[in-house]
């Protein structure tokens, strides 16, 4: 007879299952109210049928990030807040020069490497992905540091 | 901080894995507190102290 799964390993199932459940029912649930709403137009419809699918892709997230998190002991925790935190705060300084010299002339440099493409909303995004992809890195690089010097 | 935990765990033959898992810890926490490089918190400090039967200050001085 196989061993009874540990009262830990229940939680995780569960965990899972409410995030996958969840998720599918956010979506489908949400697209098929749009979608009646909008008597089935799907180009008007589509705006609020990408903010369902983003709530259901958060959904999972989020319970997935709850998982991660409760399944870390104490010292990982610690080296996660630490590294996020001088990660951040090295990513904000490290990119404000590179905004500064983008601002030259107007943005010219930039303007003139986007051509057609630079679009305000395209610019909101660059600078959201840049500033999310340099905290990432540099948050890497601090865990790996942190690691380092507790060798 | 200054601990026993290395010396507690050899007089019970545990290896650091087999004393994390007693803990619910990671393996390389074990090891940082052993070696003063990670302080543990007041909860792990009393499961490290439940665990070995002996009183806080019995295993963790104040360097």
């Amino acid at each position: 007879m196989p061993p009874m799964p540990s009262h830990r390993q229940i939680a995780l199932m569960s965990s899972v299952a409410v995030a996958v459940v969840g998720a599918v029912v956010i979506w489908f649930g949400a697209a098929a109210i749009i979608l009646a709403v909008f008597h089935d137009d799907v180009h008007a419809a589509a705006p609020w049928l990408a903010l369902a699918k983003f709530a259901s892709l958060a959904w999972a997230a989020a319970i997935g990030w709850r998982i991660t998190w409760r399944r870390l002991d104490e010292m990982e925790k610690e080296v996660r807040k630490l590294s996020w935190f001088i990660g951040s705060t090295a990513a904000i300084l490290l990119t404000a020069p590179i905004m500064m010299l983008w601002l030259l002339n107007g943005g010219a440099v930039l303007a003139h490497h986007m051509g057609r493409r630079g679009t305000p909303g395209v610019y909101f995004a660059l600078g959201w992905v840049g500033l999310v992809m340099a905290q990432l890195l540099c948050s890497l690089v601090a865990r790996a540091g942190w690691w380092v010097s507790k060798r | 901080m200054k601990n026993r935990l290395k010396a507690l765990r050899a007089e019970r033959g545990w290896s650091q894995a087999e004393l994390a898992e007693r803990l619910d810890v990671s393996r390389q926490s074990v090891n940082a507190i052993e070696t003063g490089k990670y302080d543990p918190s007041l909860p792990l400090a009393f499961r490290i102290a439940r665990l070995f039967g002996l009183p806080i200050e019995a295993i963790f001085e104040d360097a």
